[in-house]
């Protein structure tokens, strides 16, 4: 097909079976961009259509698809991002994981919509993609490198500094289950082990130069677009208080006073100690300065160093999500700890929130007996002890001793314990919970229940918006008018679910930075892919896409087996915490069981989760 | 009279009564907004303009006001009531990871 390609597009997709040592360029027409969009929508359109039912996410079989979106590495701000997916080893399900830094507009400047990688290399190799050459290369010297050492050596024998690397450490090598793929070494495409799945394949690298920027449709709409998001962007104060501290500056107090904060292992609810450890006390005592995306005036990424455990600047810093989970949710006030728990996971690629939730998980069955220093070969795993954290971080990327236990996941390793161990087992579908605590937000809740790739905060949505009549403005022209509960999860709550979190879903397919689109409302996000790709969209044809790429998904997983059995929140969300905000508060399971019936029903699927033939065959699915 | 702890941050630009913590007493019944008048007295009217919207009534859209750890939208708003021992933030909105 030779059709002209939509703006924003690079309008090839690269294809490497690994096994073969083949690479091949497929082409595809507008069509199929329109209806696929790009992340999201082409990693499950692909998986969808080409994984035989039942493999092993650890085999050769498996694909891993690293995708870019129409927006991604175009000048539209705060979108360098690319998807990356495959047959999660954590879920069986599909995993779905975005990622910033500069690989993805690097891989659309060479004129890639698509990567899908197959088969599995006889030996370590790493992928070299310059502009049209594409070449696999031997990784044998990188093999057992940490992420900076693995990143330093491909640039300097490519001979150019300027090359991104998108990579796996020591932890995807050895497949942990929740290993991650690092673009460069602070940005993780993070969630569902797909350095696993990397690392399975004998890839350890992908590094890519390209030199030719995407054609857009409507440039001077672009620049218009782009001075009102920044303006909008740096007229909120959280998005200033992101590019001064990073994410987790000094509101992640507020976190823990409204009960959003975890603490250990979300049993617990007060943590006076946050203060000690807030991005604000991390840049005032270890900052060195800020980082950031492809094209993002954000900049919300901390760097750090440290003469305390040598903490290495390389790595950047911790965001919300690592210093809640290695902070509060192992109770540990140790601030200098918890970046160089961050810090390790990076060079190791493995997905800090996996890691620090399955230590916690860990800390509380130590606490309750039913793992002892026997099993921890020594270590005394308590709440609050951060050395014994930074041991098993160390542990579980080296698959070492107990570390090989810790290195399955929480949903593994309650099983193996028994004993009740499952009833405090916080995970969705194998897949740890980001921290954010759903018994304050049960729409956040129903997004980790119905997500397909497991209990993700990013592809989500807060309920307190649609508490706030200022915030429901941007809901009204599509028939929302009034405002609603923080606590109400019934059917209106339910519609406006499903509405926001489609917007979610075309944030990973269009590829922009969820933290940057805090002022993107749904208009705006058809009015950046009109001005892009110079499609004459609007806010339904994006629903319907989205819709499309969640019932693909959704297909997906149906096909491995997966159930609305789980789609089901882990027992602990419907206890209170033991203290805290939260201690007279919890989700109510019959509700939120209703709630997700309920959205089976507006996303057009039956009653027991499974889209209607109707369904698929009006949104043009497997065609 | 009451005692009520409160916490602000409402900016990050060095402006001296962006941010602290005080312990306030005020009368018995007094609301949410009778605080936030209180705290306008004390720091003028920088710190009013940066906490209410144009018309000087209602908390700006990017902050929210948390009465011992719920957001005053779903209580009685600004008109909520006071008691002794209550904590008080007014902060901006959480979001993201
Ligand atoms: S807000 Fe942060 S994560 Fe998002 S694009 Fe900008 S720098 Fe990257």
């Amino acid at each position: 097909m030779t059709a002209e390609v939509p703006g924003g597009y690079g309008g090839k997709i690269l294809r490497i079976n690994l096994s073969e040592m083949s690479t091949s360029v497929e082409r595809k027409d507008d069509t199929f961009y329109r209806r696929y969009l790009g992340g999201s929508g082409f990693i499950s359109y692909f998986l969808l259509k080409e994984l035989k039912k039942g493999i092993d996410p650890l085999g050769t079989r498996n694909k891993l698809v690293f995708a870019n979106g129409p927006l991604t590495g175009t000048p539209v701000i705060a979108c360098g991002r690319n998807g990356v997916g495959a047959k999660s080893p954590q879920s069986g399900g599909i995993a779905l994981s975005q990622v910033g830094e500069f690989w993805g507009a690097q891989l659309k400047w060479a004129g890639y919509d698509a990567l899908i990688i197959e088969g599995k290399a006889a030996k370590p190799v790493y992928i070299w993609i310059h502009d049209e050459e594409v070449s696999i290369r031997d990784a044998g010297h990188l093999w057992g490198k940490n992420t900076k050492e693995t990143q330093q050596m491909i640039r300097s024998e490519l001979g150019d500094d300027k090359i991104r690397v998108a990579l796996i450490g020591p932890g995807g090598e050895k497949m942990v289950r929740y290993a991650c793929i690092m673009n460069g070494l602070f940005d993780a495409a993070g969630r569902g082990g797909l350095g696993a799945v990397m690392g399975s394949k004998n890839l350890k690298a992908i590094a890519v130069r390209g030199r030719k920027a995407p054609r857009v449709a409507d440039p001077a709409r672009i620049k218009e677009l782009n001075k009102f998001l920044k303006d909008a962007m740096f007229n909120n104060m959280i998005v200033r208080e992101w590019h001064e501290y990073g994410t987790g500056g000094p509101s992640i107090e507020t976190g823990m006073e409204v009960g959003d904060l975890p603490v250990r292992n979300f049993r617990d609810g007060a943590f006076p100690e946050v203060k000690k450890i807030t991005g604000e006390v991390i840049m005032n005592t270890m900052g060195v300065g800020m980082d950031g995306c492809f094209a993002c005036p954000v900049r919300c990424k901390k760097v750090c160093k440290s003469e305390k455990y040598s903490i290495d600047p390389a790595y950047g810093g911790p965001e919300y999500e690592s210093l809640s989970v290695f902070g509060s949710n192992c109770g540990v006030d140790n601030v200098e700890a918890i970046v160089k728990a961050n810090e390790l996971c990076n060079a190791f690629s493995i997905d800090t929130i996996a890691t620090g939730c399955t230590i916690a998980f860990a800390m509380e069955c130590f606490e309750k007996g039913l793992l002892s220093v026997k099993d921890t070969g020594g270590i005394e795993l308590r709440f609050g002890n951060a050395e014994a954290m930074l041991k098993c971080v160390e542990l579980i990327a080296k698959r070492d001793g107990f570390g090989n236990l810790l290195a399955e996941g929480t949903a593994w390793l309650a099983k193996k314990i028994g004993n009740g161990a499952e009833d405090f087992a916080v995970h969705v579908k194998g897949v740890e919970p980001g921290q954010h605590d759903p018994r304050r937000m049960p729409s956040m809740g129903l997004g980790f229940m119905v997500n397909p790739h497991g209990a993700d905060h990013c592809c989500n949505v807060h309920d307190y918006k649609f508490a706030d009549a200022k915030r429901m403005k941007t809901y009204r022209y599509m028939g929302f008018l009034d405002t609603l509960p923080e606590d109400d999860i019934g059917p209106r709550k339910v519609a406006l679910f499903k509405v926001e979190h489609l917007r979610q879903v075309l944030f990973d397919s269009l590829l922009m930075c969820h933290l940057a689109a805090v002022p993107v409302d749904h208009k705006t996000v058809a009015d950046i892919t009109a001005a892009v790709t110079g499609w004459d969209t609007s806010v339904m044809e994006q629903l319907r896409v989205a819709e499309r790429i969640m019932t693909m998904a959704r297909l997906f997983n149906i096909r491995e087996g997966l159930t609305a059995d789980d789609d089901r929140l882990p027992l602990r969300f419907f206890q209170p915490t033991t203290d805290g905000a939260l201690a007279d508060r919890c989700l109510d399971p019959d509700k939120m069981e209703k709630a997700k019936r309920y959205y089976y029903t507006l996303m057009g699927w039956h009653k027991e989760g499974v889209p209607l033939p109707e369904k698929v065959e009006e949104l043009y699915i497997g065609e | 009279m009451i005692t009520v702890t409160v916490k602000w941050l409402v900016d990050f630009d060095g402006f001296k009564g962006a941010r602290g913590e005080e312990s306030v007493t005020l009368q018995t019944q007094a609301t949410c907004r009778d605080l936030l008048d209180l705290l306008s007295k004390s720091f003028g009217s920088e710190f009013t303009e940066r906490i209410f919207d144009s018309e000087g009534k209602e908390l700006k859209e990017e902050l929210c006001f948390l009465l011992n750890g719920r957001n005053i939208a779903s209580l009685k708003g600004m008109e909520s009531e006071l008691k002794d021992g209550d904590r008080l933030f007014i902060v901006p909105f959480l979001g993201g990871g």
